[in-house]
């Protein structure tokens, strides 16, 4: 390998990747639900990454991941959609992190359109939550779409937000200096 | 736990963030209207600019045309009349809307408040067509441009171009931008004078680089300061000594 102008700072990237086959573990949700998934596709979120890092420093045997903040129902879409994209190159959700056009790739796409709006915000919640960058990012895109173009009145229609009693102060205009 | 729906109007911060930044400006504004704490967080959302070339307006006794021209060349027409029983159309691309209890004014005024206190950087050009004496918009469009004005938080305008039969509103907004550029326009057909005394005295007359006035007679004595790279002016009588110093 031809040495690159300025990598003699770099680091060589070393991520280490648990290239053993599949770790099944259990999780638990927040009203008790127990399911089940790879290790490789809990590590999508930062969050539960950190605690089973904890566990393997310490070599502590993992038998089960408590998420408190996370319905059975929304973990089991976060579940499904970590498993997706558990053989990601993680330096794609690296670029993507910060990026504004973000593309949604079909699969995605049709994961998170087919969800009801109530859903959906349950499930960028959740992500926000375990800190799970790429649905994060493709949740938002989805809401953003679904709103585009709209008027007021689709857009209160489509989050569910009903018409304020009062109308918006009239009151604005001062007419003296 | 879970009794409370996840919505828009409760999403964390960064989520919010990310969904607006991929909304236009437009999308922005139908939102905000959506109810208070979504408007409270558009408000004061940071990245939010229209980008805009250029605005104008044009006021006339029962309707206001509002032209918003982005710098992608884009343009967005909107329309504000009243109506009869105390409410307001809206017209907008193909679009319709009637808010009752509602004054067409104050949703201009509201609308292109947010256009203006959010444009980032510099505009070419903003243009005021005003039919009659529209004193409440005047002042609600003075009192938007002053916000901005006092608090330093200007962008830099090119262009200010006003069209009216009435000069004497000229410094009401002109005191609130600082335009290179000054063209102004008698809306009557008959040229009329116009004494500059008042103007005249404004940081912003003094700062401009060109002017323009079309049919007004101005005083041929008035002090045309120094600042002026280009004049275009119409005289009622003007002296020979007098020209020659203009020439100047």
């Amino acid at each position: 390998m031809a040495p690159k102008k300025n990598s003699a700072k770099r680091p060589q990237p070393s991520t280490p990747k648990p290239s053993a086959p599949a770790r099944i573990v259990k999780v638990q949700s927040s009203d008790g639900h127990i399911l089940q998934a790879d290790v490789r596709a809990l590590l999508l979120s930062s969050t539960l990454a950190a605690t089973i890092k904890g566990y393997d420093d310490e070599n502590k045997p993992l038998e089960k991941l408590e998420v408190n903040n996370v319905v059975g129902f929304t973990l089991k879409l976060v579940l499904e959609w970590c498993e997706k994209h558990k053989e990601d190159d993680p330096a794609i959700a690296q670029a993507e992190k910060d990026k504004k056009n973000i593309f949604i790739p079909s699969w995605d796409r049709h994961f998170l359109t087919k969800l009801p709006m109530g859903n959906l915000f349950d499930l960028i919640t959740a992500a926000y939550h375990l800190d799970i960058t790429g649905l994060i990012n493709y949740g938002c895109k989805t809401v953003a779409n679904s709103a585009k173009g709209k008027s007021t009145e689709e857009m209160r229609e489509l989050f569910g937000i009903p018409e304020p009693w009062e109308q918006p102060s009239t009151s604005t205009a001062t007419w003296d200096d | 736990m879970d009794s409370n729906r996840n919505s828009l109007k409760n999403m964390p911060e960064l989520v919010m963030e990310k969904i607006l930044s991929d909304l236009d400006f437009f999308d922005l504004i139908s939102l905000r209207k959506v109810c208070q704490s979504i408007r409270f967080f558009i408000d004061n959302f940071r990245k939010m600019n229209p980008k805009l070339q250029s605005i104008r307006i044009t006021v006339e006794p029962k309707s206001i045309k509002s032209t918003y021209r982005f710098l992608d060349n884009s343009e967005r027409l909107i329309i504000y009349q009243t109506l009869p029983n105390r409410s307001s159309l809206l017209k907008w691309d193909q679009k319709k809307r009637i808010l009752a209890n509602s004054n067409y004014m104050d949703i201009f005024l509201k609308d292109f408040e947010i256009f203006w206190k959010n444009q980032k950087l510099k505009m070419e050009k903003f243009q005021l067509d005003l039919a009659g004496n529209p004193l409440k918009i005047i002042y609600g469009i003075r009192k938007i441009l002053a916000a901005n004005y006092e608090n330093n938080s200007n962008f830099e305008l090119g262009k200010f171009e006003i069209e009216t039969s009435n000069p004497c509103q000229i410094p009401k907004i002109l005191s609130k931008i600082n335009p290179k550029t000054l063209e102004i326009w008698n809306k009557n057909d008959e040229k009329e004078y116009w004494d500059l005394e008042e103007i005249s005295k404004l940081n912003q007359w003094k700062n401009a680089k060109k002017l323009t006035i079309n049919g007004f007679y101005v005083d041929p004595e008035i002090r045309i300061s120094e600042n002026f790279e280009k004049i275009d002016l119409i005289f009622e009588a003007i002296s020979w000594e007098q020209v020659l110093e203009f020439k100047k």
